[in-house]
C-alpha cells in the first residue's frame, strides 16, 4: 500500500499545481552522492525489492503523481501521437515489457492492479485507471492501441525498448512524453553511441564503450539502475525538443526572487531490464520533480546542491541548457551553505 | 562502411578514403547526376570482379544517356549477387538515400563505401514539426514547414539520413542573429 494513495490529478503545464507532499519529499532520490560535481556512469544493481518505500522498492515505482503523470501523457499522445513508436521488429519485445510490467506492478501493488492469467488469456484490471482488459498474449489486435503504447499508457515515466543486435543497442522503440531534451522520433533507430553524441566530455572518458560492453550483457532478471539529473523551469513534464517553442522562453523568467519556486531539480532513475523473450533491454527512464523550495528543507541537500551547481563544469551548462539561470541558482543557493 | 564518427562531433559521419574490396564479385560504382572524377578513377583502377557505373537521376534534367532514374536503380540492384560492393559518390543525403536503398534490398553496410560528399548541402529534420529540408547550406535556416529558425545540428540520423535542427531563439523569440552562418 502506498504511503500517500494517488488520487489527486495536477497539472505539468499551463497554470503548473503539481506538488510533492512531506512524503515524496522524504522519498526523494536525490542523486549527489558528493560535495564536488564529479562525472561517473554510477551503474548499480537494481536489486529487488529495495529499501521499503524507497523509489528502488519495485521495478515500477507508482507513487501520488500516478494520475496527473498518466493524464499528462494522455496530453502529450493526444497532441502529438508520434511521441510513440515501435519498429516492426520490436512487436516481441513491447509484448515482453507488457508482461514484465502487469506482472510486477500486480504482484507489488495488489489494491490497484491485478492480473489472471488462462493460457495466452490474459484479464487485467487497473483500478486507479478503471481498466478492466482482457486480451490473448502476443496477439496485438486484441489490445485497444498497440502494445507498447497501452501499456506505456500505465506507467509513470518514459520507456524506451533497445534491440541488441551486433554487440550494439539501438533504440528501436519507445513512449517518450517526458524527456529531457531530447526527441524519439529524430533519435529512432540510432546505436547507443549515435543517440548519445550530443553528451559532451563522455566520449573522451571512454564512458560509452564502458556502459555499452555493461549493459550488453545484463542478464534476465538482473537489471541495474543510475540516476540522472538537470534542472527545469516549472514543474514541466515535457521538456522535449518538439515543444521547446512552447516552454524556451521559461528558461528566461526565473529571477533572484523567484528562483525556490520557479527552478526545479529533476532525477531521471534509469533501470536497464533485460526482457525474457526478445532480448531487448527495457530502458526505463522515471522522472521525478522536486521545486527548490521543497529540496532545501533538506538541510543536508541544499548545502551539497550549493556546492555541486558551483563546480559544475561549464560544457554541462551549457548542454543541460542552464545558461541563463544557473548563477542565479549558486546566488540563492549560498544562502543554506555556511561555507560561504 | 568506411563511416565512422568524428571525435568532437561523435553523431555526425566522417568519410574515410575509399579502395576497392578486391573480393566481390561485383562491383558497382554510384553517381548522382554526373560522375566525379575521384569516383572516375576508383572504377578505372578496379581490376577485380565485374564492374559497372551507374549515373542515377535527381535533378530532373537528365544526365547522360543511360542514366538511371531511383526506380530502374532498386529493379538493377535486385538482381545483384550477394557479393556485390558499392562505391557511391554525390551529396551526403543522396549517399544515405542510395545507402537505404541498398540495405532495404538486403545489402549489409560493410558493402558499401561512400566518398567524401561532393557538397557541403545538408538535409535537415525540424525536431518541431518534422519536415524535411535538402539543400540547407547555412544555420539558422527557416523551416519550409512552421517557418521557424532552426539551429542545424551536427547530430546526424541515418535513419531520416539528416541533420537535426532545432529553433535558434526559442528562449527569446526577439533575438535573431542578424546573419547566417555557412556550413561546414
Amino acid at each position: 500500500m502506498l504511503r500517500v494513495a494517488p488520487t489527486k490529478l495536477e497539472t505539468f503545464r499551463d497554470d503548473f499545481t503539481y506538488s510533492n507532499s512531506r512524503e515524496a519529499i522524504e522519498r526523494f532520490p536525490f542523486p549527489f552522492p558528493e560535495d564536488e560535481y564529479s562525472y561517473s556512469v554510477n551503474i548499480e544493481p537494481h536489486t529487488l525489492p529495495g529499501a521499503a518505500g524507497s523509489v528502488n522498492e519495485h521495478l515500477f515505482d507508482i507513487d501520488e503523481h500516478y494520475l496527473s503523470e498518466m493524464a499528462e501523457r494522455a496530453q502529450v499522445l493526444k497532441e502529438n501521437p508520434k511521441r510513440c513508436l515501435a519498429m516492426p521488429h520490436m512487436e516481441l519485445a513491447c509484448w515482453d515489457f507488457i508482461d514484465r510490467a502487469m506482472t510486477t506492478m500486480a504482484a507489488d501493488y495488489p489494491d490497484y492492479f491485478s492480473l489472471q492469467k488462462n493460457g495466452e488469456q490474459w484479464h487485467w484490471q487497473n483500478k486507479l485507471l478503471q481498466l478492466d482488459d482482457t486480451f490473448t498474449f502476443g496477439d496485438s489486435s486484441t489490445l485497444p492501441c498497440p502494445p507498447l503504447e497501452y501499456m506505456g499508457r500505465q506507467v509513470q515515466g518514459d520507456i524506451a525498448l533497445l534491440d541488441q543486435r551486433d554487440g550494439d543497442l539501438f533504440l528501436d522503440a519507445g513512449i517518450v512524453t517526458c524527456p529531457a531534451d531530447w526527441s524519439l522520433a529524430f533519435d529512432a533507430g540510432m546505436s547507443f553511441k549515435e543517440w548519445h553524441g550530443p553528451v559532451p566530455m563522455a566520449h573522451e572518458m571512454g564512458v560509452f564503450e564502458r556502459a555499452l560492453k555493461y549493459l550488453t550483457a545484463i542478464p534476465l532478471g538482473r537489471p541495474v539502475r543510475r540516476l540522472n539529473w538537470t534542472l527545469t523551469v516549472n514543474a514541466r513534464m515535457d521538456t522535449s525538443p518538439e515543444t521547446y517553442p512552447m516552454w524556451g522562453v521559461e528558461n528566461r523568467s526565473v529571477t533572484a526572487e523567484n528562483v525556490g519556486e520557479k527552478v526545479y531539480l529533476r532525477v531521471e532513475l534509469q533501470v536497464l531490464d533485460r526482457m525474457a523473450r526478445s532480448n531487448a533491454l527495457m530502458f526505463s527512464i522515471r522522472t521525478y520533480l522536486i521545486s527548490m523550495n521543497d529540496l532545501v528543507t533538506n538541510k543536508d541537500w541544499a548545502r551539497r546542491m550549493h556546492r555541486v551547481m558551483k563546480t559544475l563544469p561549464e560544457p554541462l551548462i551549457e548542454y543541460k541548457g542552464l545558461t541563463h539561470y544557473h548563477p542565479l541558482l549558486v546566488d540563492w543557493l549560498a544562502q543554506y551553505d555556511p561555507a560561504n | 562502411m568506411q563511416v565512422e564518427m568524428i571525435p568532437g562531433v561523435k553523431s555526425r559521419p566522417v568519410y574515410t578514403p575509399v579502395t576497392v574490396n578486391p573480393r566481390s564479385q561485383r562491383q558497382i560504382f554510384i553517381a548522382q547526376d554526373q560522375i566525379p572524377a575521384a569516383l572516375q578513377s576508383l572504377y578505372d583502377g578496379c581490376e577485380q570482379g565485374e564492374k559497372s557505373l551507374l549515373t542515377v537521376v535527381t535533378t530532373g534534367a537528365a544526365a547522360a544517356g543511360g542514366a538511371l532514374s531511383i526506380d530502374d536503380l532498386a529493379q538493377r540492384v535486385a538482381s545483384l549477387p550477394q557479393s556485390s560492393s558499392f562505391y557511391l559518390a554525390g551529396s551526403e543525403a543522396f549517399m544515405w538515400d542510395i545507402a537505404k536503398l541498398l540495405t532495404d534490398a538486403g545489402f549489409i553496410s560493410d558493402q558499401i563505401a561512400m566518398l567524401a560528399p561532393l557538397s557541403k548541402e545538408r538535409r535537415l529534420f525540424c525536431t518541431h514539426c518534422y519536415t524535411l529540408m535538402d539543400h540547407v547550406t547555412h544555420s539558422p535556416h527557416v523551416c519550409s514547414g512552421c517557418g521557424r529558425a532552426l539551429l542545424v545540428r551536427d547530430h546526424f540520423s541515418k535513419i531520416h539520413r539528416a541533420y537535426v535542427g532545432v529553433q535558434i531563439n526559442a528562449e527569446d523569440p526577439a533575438d535573431l542573429p542578424a546573419a547566417a552562418e555557412e556550413l561546414s
